[in-house]
This record gives structure tokens, C-alpha cells and sequence, in this order.
């Protein structure tokens, strides 16, 4: 599990474990520390202190005794003030020494010395009475020599003795004690402080071990990605160059964008003038149509007249031809008469010679008409094939009134849609227009970003370069990072 | 326009002037008499007959065929109470029949038979000069031995004479047979 554990969370741990060690450690050494100052502060303000107020009970028991034999040989009462403060410290020290006995033989012994005092001061206290002003030296003496006192000062002084002995065998065993726990405590504090070493020294080699292979882990993928952030830097270099150089023929090609922008929006507002010209004109083109129409249709109608007239004159040209046929065949019956009559006249012989001239006339006559109604009939043929050839124009030029009129009908809604569509023409060119500005407008504004991005290539040229100087120094970072830990791997496998 | 009607108005001028010269200029008598032609048509070929062969000249003259004739006999057709013997010229001069004549003329001197032709086309006034005379030729038979030329169109004369002689002879041969 504590493979998974991050860098810092594993130094963590590890500071973690030393601190703890140094609070048990701390604890521990506290703990013995206390034991040792509390067996000292035992000692000297239990055993040295009621040592002390033992040695007291001597001194005042002594001062009091003093006093007791100034008086007794000089009967000042200054000696007596003396013995009071003596015999007062003397109970004072007594008390505090009574409240600090511990044990049965304290209190034994105490008992003891009380004991022995009252029995002292009752001594001394008779001997003090004994002491009147002008007794003589001899009673002196003796008061001196009294044995009660000397009995009583000697069991105080025996008592005091044995307590102080006692004190001194206490006080000496509490220093044993208080020894014994010293050094308990210092092989304590030793054993705890060798037992933190060791594993700190643990904790630091594990940690030390893990985080080396961590480190030379991540030095060598530092080194692999300095690599690769070089040959990135290198690339991007490369790519913002390039693009720095697409970006300027960018912006050139929009500046071209931009002036074909410009030309096209004033071409569609010339397309927009010339489709309303268009359009007017339209409107005058099917007005004109319209009166086209109108005199197609005169034309039409006066093509019927025509036709009509025509065939009339049709068919009285095949009247005449009617009546040709008779006027030729008058003709040739006068013909037939006129050479009967010169056959009839030649037979009558001289008689018959005027005659044959009127024959040879009407003859004549007859060939003229004949002639004539030859002539006719050709010119009549030429009227019929005349009227026919003009009936056929006449009737081809009225289909192609017909289909002009309705020709001049596809050209009138032709014009229509003309006009329908030079309007929106006329919409779709200013539109056009509308639009071509707006794209101007934008084609500027993307100038104005090529050359934001072609800045930005240019920054970015720079950044790739500084970021490959960076890897670079990353690399030699690393190189070196590497260097280390290898070193201090080695460092260590040598120690 | 106006120069077609200033023609015509010449021209009736002109045949006014010429109708009126020929009753006031006197008759021609010194030289030869012209000689007068019937200018005719036998299938597509152009002849000519001499007026003074002839005695009558006729169109659209019914003809009642006759049973058992010759081929150039069309039959018989009567004028003014006389029964005349129509033969077809064509049949006589070798030409190709299609159509029936319409045209017929009566021989002299006895107007007893009629020679049908195709077309009439007209009478021709000439001197004795312009007809040519050829010897010998297949036309001896029918008397085509003369010709008279007219612009471009050369008219071989028949001899109505001939003619009435072939006929003769056709019908003697033809009752000797039989």
C-alpha cells in the first residue's frame, strides 16, 4: 500500500514517525526525569528537611540551654528572653518536623524528643526558680550540678540524637532511591533514545531508498520529457515559423479578399443601378409590346380583308377564265368560218376574191383574238398563281402573325418576369452589396486577427524557442539531478 | 403598269391601223398568187394542208364508227345531208393515236371523205417560193414531198390528192382480198 504513497506523503510519514519517536522519547525522558526530581525533591524536602529541623531541635535545645545558664549564673533576664525565643523556635521546629514524619519511627521518635523536652523544661524551669537574686555561688552550683537537669538535657539531647540518626539512615536510603531511579531512568531514556536512532536510521533508509528510486524515476522521465519538450519545442518552432509564414500569406491573400470585396460590392451597386435601368426599361419594352400587339392584331384583322379580297379576286379571275374559254371558242369558230369562208370564197373564183378578203380579215380578227385570249389566259394564270402564291403568303404571314401575336404574348409575360426579375435582381444585387460590405467589415476584422495571430505566432516562435533553451536546461537539470542520486546511490552502496 | 396599257393601247392601235389599211390599199395583181396553208398537228408532228385541197374545215364533228374497217377508217360523220368518210391522218401519215381528233377536214373536190387531225394551228399565207420540194422520200406515198419552213419549224405539206389515191388503192387491195 505504501507504494502508492506520493513523495511528499511518504516524507511526511517519515517526519512523521521521527517526531514521534522524539515525543516518546521526550515523554519518556519527562516521565524518568520527574521520577528522579521528585525522589530528590523527596530527599531533601522530606529527609534533609527533617534532618535539618532535627539539627535545629539541637541548636535551639543547646541556645536554650545556654540562655538557661547565662541566667543561672549571671540571673540577667535577658538570658530568660533568650530561653523563651530558644524554647519558641525549638516548638516551631518541632511542629514542622512532626508534620513531615512519614513513618511509625518518626513519629516514635518524635514523641520521644517531646517528651524528653517537657521533662527538660521542667527542669530548667525549677532550676530558673531556683535562681534568686543574691544567691550565693554554692546554690549556684548546685543548681548547676542538679541532676535533674543534667538527666533531662541529656535524654533530650539522646533523643534529638537517635531521631537525627534515624533521619540520617532515612535520608541515606532515599539517596540509594533516589540513585536507583536516576540511573533507571537515564538506561531508560538511553534504551528509548538507541531504540529512535535505530529507527530513524530504518525509517531514513527505507524512505531514502524509496525516494531515491522515486526520484531516479522521475529523473528519468524528466530526462525523457526534456527530450521530448525539446523535440516539441523544436516542432512547434518549426510549426509557428510555418505558420507565421502561412499567416502572412494569409493576411495578404484577405487584403486581396478585401480589395475583391470592395470591387464586388461596387459591381453589385452598378448591378443594382443597371437592373432598376432595366427594369424601367422593361416597363417601356412591354408597353411597346403591348401596342405591338395591339397592331398585330390590326394586322391580323386587316390580313383577314386581305385574304378575303384575295380570294374574291380568286375566284373572278376563274370567271374570267370562264369566260375566256367562250370568247376562245368564239374565236375559233370564227377562225373555222373566216378559212371556210376564204376556201368558199377561192371556189367562187373572180366573183369570190373581195369576198376572200373580208374572209382573210375576220381570219385574222379571229387569230388576233385567239392571240389575245391566249395572252389572257397566261395573264390570268399569272393573276391565279399570283393570288395563289399571295393567298399561301398571306395565309403563311397570318400563322406568323398568329405566332407573333402570341410570340408578342411570351414576350409580354417575358417582360413581366423580366421586370419580376430585375426586381429581385434588384434585391438580390443590393443584398449583394449589403452582404459584400459586411464581409469587407469582417474580411477587416480577420485581418485584424491574422494579425493578432501572426503576433501571436511570433510570440509563440519566441516562447517555443524559450521553452527549448528551458528543456534544454531541463535536461542538463536532470543530467545532473541524475548524476546526483547515481552518486548518492553509489555514496551509499560504498558506505 | 402604265407601260403594260401604253403596249396594249399600240397594240390596238396598231391592228385599228392595219384592219383599216386592208380595205384601202388595193389589191395586189402582179406575180404569183400566195399560196394558203392550214398549219396542222398529227400527234406531235406539225404539217400543213393546202387550202385548195380542201373544202371544209370543222371541230368537235361526231363520228359514228363503222364494224369491220380498216384502222384508218374512224368512220362516218354527215355534213349537210352527205355522208362523209372520216379517216384518221394519224393512222395514214404513221403516227401515234393517244387522243381522239378533234379536228377534221373535208377533201376536195367532192367532200366525200374527212381527214381527222389532232390540232389546228392556224392559217398560213405564203409564197409559192418558200416551199421546198423534195424528190423521192417515204412521205412520196402520201404526197409529203414538199415542205414549208416557218421560223424554226419545218411543216412537211401533205397532198390531200395522195392521200384520197392511198386510200384507193388500200380499199381496191382490200376488195381484191376479199
Amino acid at each position: 500500500m505504501t507504494k502508492d504513497w506520493t513523495f511528499s506523503r511518504r516524507i511526511v510519514a517519515g517526519f512523521s514517525a521521527m517526531v514521534v519517536l522524539i515525543i516518546a522519547v521526550g515523554l519518556i525522558s519527562v516521565v524518568a526525569l520527574n521520577s528522579v526530581v521528585s525522589s530528590k525533591d523527596h530527599v531533601i524536602n522530606v529527609n534533609y528537611r527533617l534532618l535539618l529541623d532535627a539539627q535545629s531541635l539541637s541548636t535551639a535545645s543547646s541556645e536554650a540551654n545556654a540562655a538557661n545558664r547565662g541566667f543561672l549564673l549571671t540571673g540577667e533576664k535577658t538570658y530568660l528572653t533568650q530561653l523563651s525565643t530558644a524554647r519558641q523556635a525549638f516548638q516551631t521546629n518541632f511542629s514542622d518536623m512532626q508534620a513531615n514524619n512519614n513513618t511509625a519511627t518518626e513519629r516514635r521518635l518524635a514523641g520521644a524528643i517531646q517528651q524528653s523536652e517537657k521533662g527538660h523544661v521542667q527542669a530548667v524551669d525549677a532550676a530558673i526558680a531556683l535562681r534568686t537574686p543574691g544567691i550565693s555561688l554554692a546554690a549556684i552550683d548546685l543548681v548547676f550540678s542538679s541532676p535533674a537537669d543534667t538527666a533531662t538535657r541529656n535524654q533530650l539531647d539522646a533523643a534529638i540524637s537517635a531521631f537525627v540518626a534515624n533521619e540520617e539512615k532515612l535520608l541515606a536510603s532515599a539517596r540509594q532511591a533516589s540513585t536507583n531511579d536516576t540511573s533507571t531512568a537515564f538506561t531508560l531514556v538511553l534504551v528509548i533514545a538507541i531504540a529512535a536512532a535505530i529507527l530513524a536510521a530504518i525509517f531514513a533508509f527505507f524512505l531514502t531508498r524509496s525516494l531515491r528510486r522515486r526520484i531516479a524515476t522521475a529523473v528519468g522521465e524528466m530526462k525523457s520529457s526534456s527530450a521530448e519538450l525539446q523535440a516539441t519545442a523544436n516542432q512547434q518552432a518549426s510549426g509557428a515559423k510555418e505558420q507565421a509564414t502561412a499567416m502572412n500569406e494569409i493576411s495578404t491573400t484577405i487584403s486581396e479578399l478585401l480589395a475583391t470585396s470592395r470591387q464586388i460590392a461596387e459591381s453589385a451597386q452598378r448591378v443594382a443601378q443597371v437592373a432598376e435601368q432595366t427594369a424601367g426599361a422593361g416597363r417601356k419594352g412591354e408597353v411597346t409590346v403591348n401596342k405591338a400587339q395591339t397592331s398585330i392584331t390590326d394586322i391580323r384583322r386587316q390580313v383577314d380583308v386581305i385574304v378575303d379580297h384575295m380570294l374574291e379576286l380568286g375566284e373572278k379571275s376563274q370567271r374570267i377564265g370562264a369566260v375566256l374559254e367562250i370568247v376562245t371558242e368564239l374565236s375559233e369558230q370564227t377562225n373555222i368560218l373566216a378559212i371556210n369562208s376564204t376556201i368558199e370564197a377561192a371556189g367562187a373564183g373572180e366573183a369570190g376574191k373581195r369576198f376572200a378578203v373580208v374572209a382573210d380579215e375576220i381570219r385574222k380578227l379571229a387569230d388576233r383574238v385567239a392571240d389575245s385570249t391566249k395572252e389572257i389566259r397566261g395573264l390570268i394564270d399569272v393573276v391565279r398563281s399570283a393570288v395563289n402564291t399571295t393567298v399561301m403568303a398571306i395565309e403563311i404571314g397570318s400563322k406568323a402573325v398568329d405566332a407573333g401575336s402570341e410570340q408578342f404574348g411570351d414576350v409580354a409575360q417575358a417582360f413581366d418576369e423580366i421586370a419580376t426579375l430585375v426586381s429581385t435582381t434588384t434585391d438580390a444585387a443590393r443584398e449583394i452589396e449589403l452582404s459584400t460590405k459586411q464581409q469587407s467589415t469582417a474580411v477587416e476584422q480577420v485581418n485584424v486577427a491574422i494579425s493578432d495571430v501572426a503576433q501571436s505566432t511570433k510570440e509563440a516562435e519566441v516562447s517555443s524557442s524559450e521553452t527549448y533553451q528551458t528543456a534544454s536546461q531541463l535536461a542538463a537539470l536532470s543530467e545532473s539531478l541524475g548524476r546526483l542520486v547515481e552518486a548518492g546511490a553509489a555514496g551509499q552502496g560504498h558506505g | 403598269m402604265t407601260q403594260d396599257h401604253a403596249t396594249a393601247t399600240d397594240r390596238v392601235q396598231a391592228m385599228r391601223d392595219a384592219f383599216d389599211s386592208t380595205f384601202s390599199v388595193a389589191p395586189p395583181t402582179a406575180g404569183d398568187p400566195p399560196e394558203d396553208l392550214l398549219a396542222i398537228g398529227v400527234g406531235q408532228a406539225p404539217y400543213a394542208l393546202r387550202l385548195s385541197e380542201i373544202t371544209g374545215l370543222y371541230a368537235n364533228k361526231p363520228v359514228t364508227r363503222l364494224p369491220g374497217t380498216s384502222p384508218e377508217l374512224l368512220g362516218i360523220a354527215g355534213f349537210r345531208g352527205t355522208i362523209v368518210a372520216v379517216y384518221d391522218l394519224r393512222v395514214l401519215l404513221g403516227a401515234e393515236a393517244t387522243e381522239p381528233s378533234r379536228w377534221l377536214v373535208l377533201a376536195a373536190p367532192d367532200s366525200t371523205v374527212g381527214f381527222a387531225f389532232d390540232r389546228f394551228e392556224g392559217h398560213l399565207r405564203v409564197s409559192r417560193d418558200a416551199i421546198a420540194t423534195h424528190a423521192g422520200g417515204e412521205g412520196t406515198r402520201l404526197g409529203a414531198q414538199e415542205t414549208i419552213q416557218l421560223a424554226d419549224v419545218v411543216r412537211p405539206i401533205v397532198r390531200v390528192p395522195a392521200l384520197l389515191e392511198a386510200i384507193n388503192v388500200t380499199k381496191e387491195s382490200q376488195e381484191k382480198e376479199s
